[in-house]
């Protein structure tokens, strides 16, 4: 007996490391329970506040479907792991998709429509805009169109922000400006609706203006130095560009548009307020962050799912009494200068801001896809939980007619002219992100971004160990190398894409 | 006599046996967790494999994926980043030789100091990156308010500038380091006998020299220890840079291998390019280490030549 125990137990190594290896849909533990219950397993990532909504929500449609929800939230690595677990045919039932993986998740069979498997009617309140982005009609290979594949976790815009407070500081000297006519108007929302959109020279001015040392500050702001804003070309380029009436790619995303009049206009525009002093010496988006938090900065960029921390502050009033440096609402992006002689209520469709989405999708190994689809709707467009993510400052909601209605009604959503990321959401104002049109981002990131500090050491006169140029000099010596990685690009998809 | 040698080789093969039975587990473990994966690295970085598709329907593209990494100016700034933030490990080093040494002498609230020490090591270096975020603010810092007390009108644009960015990666990385290098310095030093030390204040050193000749040469083998992982961690440098610096830093300044990688695999979706970067890197690291490994072999091999004669 004894020298069989040798050899059973390589026999058992060997046996459990084979059924380790196995396919994870024969031996597919997440189908049932001890009870029979369905069970999915939906992986997101979501902070604090959301999760408990969610678990909530979650423990509902747990009771209404007799099913068990394994509902986990990831960490910083969330995308790496997703990957590890499609590679591994193992992901959950529900996950995240982002606008540029639907034609790849598609291509690979690894998510589901899901047209099939929801009532299509009932996904007519969700907005049709962010439903769109979600569309892929696979034989013709057109975005947009097609079946459904994910449905909006949430419909997000970028706008600007501004600290009231400090305009409010400021009164004397923008009037004046007002009143000679360097500005045309306060910074504002005036009486009959329209936005200040102001044009890129008008908006260094009133920026400059801002620029100043405040003594009124606590001393946990660090310095008294205020800033007009603080930009960033990664994330706050492009509304400048889109506000010069140009872009980034041409329409059917084969071409790179930065050498175009446009483009280059847009970004001086945006290399004037750095040029003019409002922007203070920083390129970094924290230090710009951390500043805005403090009081320090009057302008910023605002997420969709900023306003939350944002409000936070403003209402905190141990530290922010009266709201008396902190006070902050929601601003247009400023737009070219030949809009100059426009009137304010001429200049209203002439700004843009990116909107963008991420998805819940339904993955095609799952064992109840009905199920995972009757979840991803809830998640997606539960009065409820849209309601509460709303007042949390975590997203305008995903339910048209509540985002059009309660949401701009309703004074205890925030922040006051919340009307601005409505008007970017319908459609107006908004613009799609533009690496989200790609199969992948390089000849942004590595084509356009990675050596703007060329435009920065030019303006501000640093010595950042790059050849210091000019915004036009910039952007036409970065086309031909931008134009290669979109090309490759192009062709990587095109290698993976069955339909061609 | 015939029975006799079947018995014997019976029992051999049965010994064997046993013996295949025990490293199965480590040898398997071996092939499914480092073999297979550094095969399937190594061919996948000869094909262009966009990330979630089937490596078995890669489309092979020979050095194709090496050739534009060598190419690429940003592959070679983040390799020389990543050499550039090793300064901390010689630093380090220093710092916690100096510090374990202080708190090896037996006074009263050393406990309370290593307690002190080793707090950032168990520390989330996404809470330490927030905390360095806000003390290296360039304008409104506390580092540079405090260097603005002191009388320095321009203290340096740490967030801003390439030639700072890089210091605070390491000031963070070193800071954090700090405690696990000095536990490891203080096991080292009890380790020592007293008769050195004894013997050596017999023939009337001084502190000082008895730790340079004594102490230092002993701690060699915790010291190389510390170099060998503080150069592999290093070289996968990418949590500090990324959490501090969203993005590259400025002129790409704190732009290392692994996030180059990383960037290229997971949001590019070029897992073959992203393969030849990590073979790449992994040979460097290799040889390095290889190399350390010869210089420690023949300063052993010495200092025990010396002791033999």
């Amino acid at each position: 007996m004894k020298k069989f125990i040798p050899l059973l137990l390589v026999f058992l190594i060997l046996t459990s490391v084979c059924a380790g290896c196995g396919n994870s849909e024969k031996t597919d533990v997440t189908t049932g329970t001890k009870e029979d219950k369905p069970v999915l397993n939906v992986s997101v990532f979501a902070q604090e506040h959301e999760q408990a909504m969610y678990r909530e929500v979650i423990s509902q449609f747990e009771q209404k479907f007799n099913c068990t929800v394994n509902f986990q939230v990831a960490g910083d690595q969330y995308w790496p792991e997703l990957e590890a677990a499609l590679t591994a045919n193992a992901a959950p039932d529900v996950f995240y998709l982002g606008l540029g993986d639907i034609k790849r998740r598609v291509w690979a069979d690894k998510i589901v429509a899901l047209d099939d498997l929801l009532d299509v009617s009932s996904l007519d309140r969700i907005w049709p805009e962010a439903l769109n982005l979600y569309k892929y009609d696979v034989e013709t290979d057109k975005l947009g169109e097609g079946k459904i594949w994910a449905l909006p976790k949430d419909f997000s815009a970028v706008s600007m922000t501004v600290n009231k407070a400090i305009i409010e500081k400021r009164r004397d000297e923008i009037e004046a400006l007002v009143k000679d006519g360097t500005l045309p108007f306060f910074p504002e929302i005036d009486e009959n609706g329209n936005l200040p959109v102001y044009t890129f020279t008008e908006f260094a001015i009133l920026c400059k203006t801002l620029t100043f040392e405040d003594p009124t500050l606590p001393d946990t702001a660090g310095s008294k130095q205020v800033y007009g804003t603080h930009l960033w070309e990664d994330f706050c380029l492009q509304p400048f560009i889109w506000g010069a009436g140009g872009d980034y790619l041409n329409e059917d995303a084969t071409r790179v548009l930065f050498d175009t009049p446009e483009f280059i206009e847009g970004y001086e525009g945006f290399a004037k307020i750095i040029e003019m002093g409002g922007s203070g010496l920083s390129t970094d988006e924290v230090t710009g962050y951390l500043k805005f938090l403090a009081g320090r900065c009057a302008y910023f960029p605002c997420g969709t799912w900023d306003v939350g921390a944002f409000q936070a502050i403003e209402d905190d009033e141990s530290i922010n009494p009266g709201k008396s440096w902190f006070d902050f609402d929601l601003a247009p992006w400023p737009i070219s200068d030949r809009y100059s002689n426009l009137s304010i209520e001429e200049r209203q469709d002439k700004w843009a801001g990116r909107v963008d989405s991420i998805g819940y999708c339904v993955s095609k190994q799952s064992k109840n896809q009905k199920l995972a689809a009757e979840l991803a709707y809830v998640l997606s467009a539960d009065e409820e939980v849209q309601r509460f993510l709303a007042k949390q400052g975590g997203q305008v909601p995903n339910i048209v007619s509540m985002a059009e209605g309660e949401y701009l009604s309703d004074d205890s959503y925030f922040p006051e002219s919340r009307v601005v990321f409505v008007r970017m959401l319908q459609g107006q104002n908004g613009h799609r992100v533009p690496t989200s049109l790609t199969f992948n981002a390089i000849w942004h990131t590595e084509g356009f971004i990675s050596g703007v500090d060329s435009v920065w050491s030019y303006y501000e006169g640093i010595d950042k160990g790059v050849k210091p140029m000019s915004v036009s000099e910039y952007c036409r010596s970065v086309q031909p190398k931008a134009q290669e990685l979109l090309e490759q690009a192009i062709q990587d998809e095109a290698a993976i894409n069955p339909n061609k | 006599m015939k029975t006799k040698t079947y018995k014997k080789t019976y029992f051999r093969v049965l010994d064997n046996i046993w013996g295949y039975a025990f490293v199965l587990i480590p040898i398997i473990g071996l092939v499914v967790f480092v073999v297979i994966p550094l095969c399937m690295s190594i061919y996948a970085s000869f094909t262009a494999w966009p990330l979630g598709q089937k490596i078995t329907s890669a489309k092979w593209v020979g050095l194709n994926n090496y050739i534009t990494m060598f190419n690429t100016p940003l592959f070679w700034k983040s390799l020389g980043n990543t050499f550039f933030y090793m300064i901390g490990i010689p630093i380090g080093l220093v710092l916690s030789i100096i510090y374990a040494a202080l708190m090896n002498r037996g006074t009263r609230y050393e406990n309370v100091f290593r307690v002190i020490y080793y707090t950032p090591v168990i520390t989330s270096t996404v809470a330490v990156s927030f905390i360095f975020q806000r003390m290296f603010m360039s304008d409104g810092g506390v580092v540079n308010n405090y260097l603005m007390a002191l009388g320095i009108k321009n203290p340096p644009n740490w967030m801003s500038h390439p030639g700072y960015t890089k210091w605070v990666i390491i000031i963070m990385a070193v800071w954090k380091g700090l405690g696990s290098s000095i536990i490891l310095y203080i096991a080292g030093m009890q380790g020592i006998s007293r008769t050195y030390y004894e013997a050596a204040k017999i023939d009337g050193a001084s502190w000082f020299y008895t730790f340079r000749k004594i102490t230092i040469p002993l701690l060699m083998p915790v010291t190389f220890y510390l170099i060998v992982t503080g150069i592999i961690g290093g070289a996968q440098m990418y949590v500090e840079p990324r959490l501090i610096f969203t993005g590259n830093g400025p002129a790409n300044s704190t732009f290392t291998t692994v996030i180059h990688l990383y960037d290229n695999t997971f949001r590019y979706s070029k897992a073959g390019y992203g393969s030849a970067v990590a073979n790449i890197l992994g040979i460097i690291v290799f040889i390095i280490t290889a190399f350390q490994f010869y210089i420690n072999g023949r300063r052993e091999r010495y200092e025990e030549t010396k002791t033999n004669n």
